[in-house]
């Protein structure tokens, strides 16, 4: 069987799986056994058994849980909460300054909590009500909380990052300390664009309320306690993988100690709180992990029947010089990300991609940034849009999934052109790693 | 017949609840890794091997309990427009790709720890603990959820056939 013809059964098996609703782990490795099976003899399934073994034993991995944990204490400490008000109170006199204030505390929040879906949600709950009941527009509110949320993606420490360093195999230190400034900008344009926004259409956000605008010095600077413990944490996790002395598992391990600290200095920490936090964390570890038993199971049949050499022949035969491969990946990308999840898609591409990228001469850190952008992209485009469901599930019922979309255009194109700065500058990803002490 | 399914919901649930915890033996190790490498300059030989285990009794013991609860993520474009029985029908179809993949993995799972056992194989590291525990562990975990599988196929037919949950 030719590998082209091999290729189009995988798809098409793959994808009516899929479409079925058999859960991704599941489609990824039933698809794995059929060829293998089919095209080679059963007991290849050894050598599929060794990978699946090698991937559960990993160090790097052990950071998934963690990071996992420390988010989901995080999430029910409290510190969301105090991150919005303080940023609210500082930002009273400014016009937009509650959008503009939610992006900040989203900035800060995502360098604590590396999942998309928990920082939209909390953010959804805490902020949106506090805009609406304050006569913002109902797209500006919408948008600054998806979007801002959506940076969780690419603000360390991302499970995006550590998945990508593994199936790259580059260091995750690396990655995280890469997506720092690409972070930020894209947090800048942004803020910039609420600010603009509301300058040329101040009826957006109405300005705060004499009230709000009248808060003592002496409560704002009360309000400022609550942001010394999302410092220390941001300070440690990132601090030590920076300078080198903790390897991105311990830092999770020091986030994780960090967020059940910062639950007890709220009076949270309460054993439902752990529990709930714990069971959260299994369910999603569990979740991940199968998927990557399936992915080690499905690119290594594909790869055994030559089909990772037939896509990089394919790819290298593209026309385009080596920027057109990079933008065909992209194409390829935005392209899955209708239909995939960004792990589904980094799973299934990142072990082809990434061999071919390094050998046209790109660098594998800042290709992991621009993977990042292009899903938090992908989390806001139709018809699969996580980070639009995330928000549309804790908004108002009168609210549709079409306005948060909608909401959420302006920013998509910011981002987009954000991507273009990143990819035209590998500077700006590339500089902050290259200063890190080894 | 109920009774049995509501048996093997409980014991996976259970197992899972309970191997949720095994996340804080995991943090100890690191911290106590941590402690002797910056505090006493004697780093440990088994902290961060020891911790790796544990995760990978996380991964596969409570795999069965996230599927119970439908944590395993799906592509839901087309599934969740359609009707609670139509659902209940497209996992029924998609059941045997589910058992295909899992009776393969714990075929071979069962060779890999049997050798393992057989051989009392260990993991070849300076502090080298036997590594069969683990591959068994691997196994009990395909079974677990081979029988979660099931559960929820019996729990379907009966839906679709019979219009109620079982």
């Amino acid at each position: 069987m030719s590998v082209e013809l091999i290729t189009v059964l995988l798809v098409v098996t793959f994808v009516t799986l899929l479409i079925l609703g058999l859960p991704l782990a599941w489609t990824m490795g039933a698809t794995a056994v059929i060829f293998t099976v089919g095209l080679f003899d059963p007991s290849t399934m050894f050598m599929t058994m060794t990978r699946v073994f090698h991937m559960m034993l990993n160090y790097a991995l052990v950071s998934v849980p963690l990071f996992v944990l420390m988010g989901c204490i995080l999430e029910k400490s409290g510190v969301a909460e105090q991150l919005f008000d303080a940023v609210y109170v500082w930002s009273g006199r400014l016009r937009g300054g509650l959008a503009i204030g939610t992006i900040i505390a989203c900035v800060a929040m995502a360098a604590m909590v590396g999942i998309v879906g928990a920082e939209i949600v909390t953010f959804g709950l805490i902020a949106l009500p506090q805009m609406l009941s304050r006569g913002y527009d109902k797209g500006l509110a919408l948008g600054c909380i998806t979007s801002g949320g959506g940076m969780a993606t690419l603000i360390p420490p991302s499970i995006v990052f550590i998945v990508y360093g593994m199936t790259a195999g580059v260091s995750i230190g690396d990655l995280f300390i890469a997506g720092i400034i690409p972070g930020l900008l894209l947090a800048a344009l942004f803020i910039g664009y609420i600010m603009f926004s509301v300058w040329r259409r101040p009826h957006l956000a109405p300005a705060a309320s004499e009230e709000d605008r009248n808060i003592p010095l002496k409560k704002k600077l009360q309000m400022l306690e609550g942001l010394i413990m999302p410092a220390l944490i941001t300070l440690a996790v990132l601090g030590s993988i920076y300078v080198g002395i903790a390897t991105p598992t311990e830092a999770a391990a020091i986030g994780c100690l960090g967020a059940i600290i910062s639950a007890a200095v709220n009076h949270r920490l309460t054993w439902v709180v752990i529990v709930r936090a714990s069971y959260e964390t299994i369910w999603i570890s569990c979740m991940l992990t199968w998927l990557f038993f399936g992915a080690q199971a499905i690119i290594g049949v594909y790869t055994l029947a030559g089909g990772a050499t037939f896509v990089r022949n394919a790819i290298m035969d593209l026309p385009f010089g080596p920027w057109g491969v990079i933008v065909a990946m992209q194409i390829i990308w935005v392209f899955l990300g209708m239909f995939l999840d960004w792990i589904g898609i980094l799973l299934l591409t990142g072990p082809m991609f990434i061999p071919i990228i390094v050998s046209l001469g790109f660098d594998p850190v800042w290709f992991g940034v621009v993977f990042c952008m292009n899903m938090h992209i992908s989390y806001l485009t139709p018809p699969f849009g996580p980070s639009v469901f995330y928000m549309a599930s804790v908004a108002p019922p009168e609210i549709s999934i079409t306005d948060v979309y909608k909401a959420n255009l302006p920013y998509l194109w910011l981002t987009f052109v954000a991507l273009v700065i990143v990819c035209a500058f590998p500077g700006l990803s590339l500089w902050l790693p290259s200063l890190m002490s080894r | 017949m109920k009774s049995l399914l509501d048996l093997i919901d409980t014991f996976n649930a259970r197992v899972g609840q309970l191997t949720a915890f095994i996340l804080f033996p995991t943090l100890f190790c690191i911290f106590y890794e941590i402690i002797a490498r910056y505090v006493f300059t004697k780093p440990t030989m088994w902290a961060s091997e020891l911790m790796i285990y544990f995760c990978a009794i996380l991964y596969v013991l409570g795999a069965a309990w996230t599927l119970q609860v439908g944590r395993h993520v799906k592509i839901d474009m087309i599934y969740s427009r359609i009707s609670l029985r139509g659902q209940r029908v497209l996992d029924l179809i998609t059941f045997p790709f589910f058992t295909l993949y899992l009776v393969m993995l714990l075929w071979v799972g069962f060779q890999f720890a049997l050798e393992s056992i057989a051989i009392r194989e260990s993991s070849g590291t300076p502090w080298n603990p036997p590594i069969y525990p683990i591959k068994s562990i691997f196994v009990i975990g395909c079974v677990m959820l081979l029988l979660q599988g099931a559960v929820k196929f019996i729990r379907d037919l009966y839906f679709v056939k019979n219009g109620k949950e079982l």
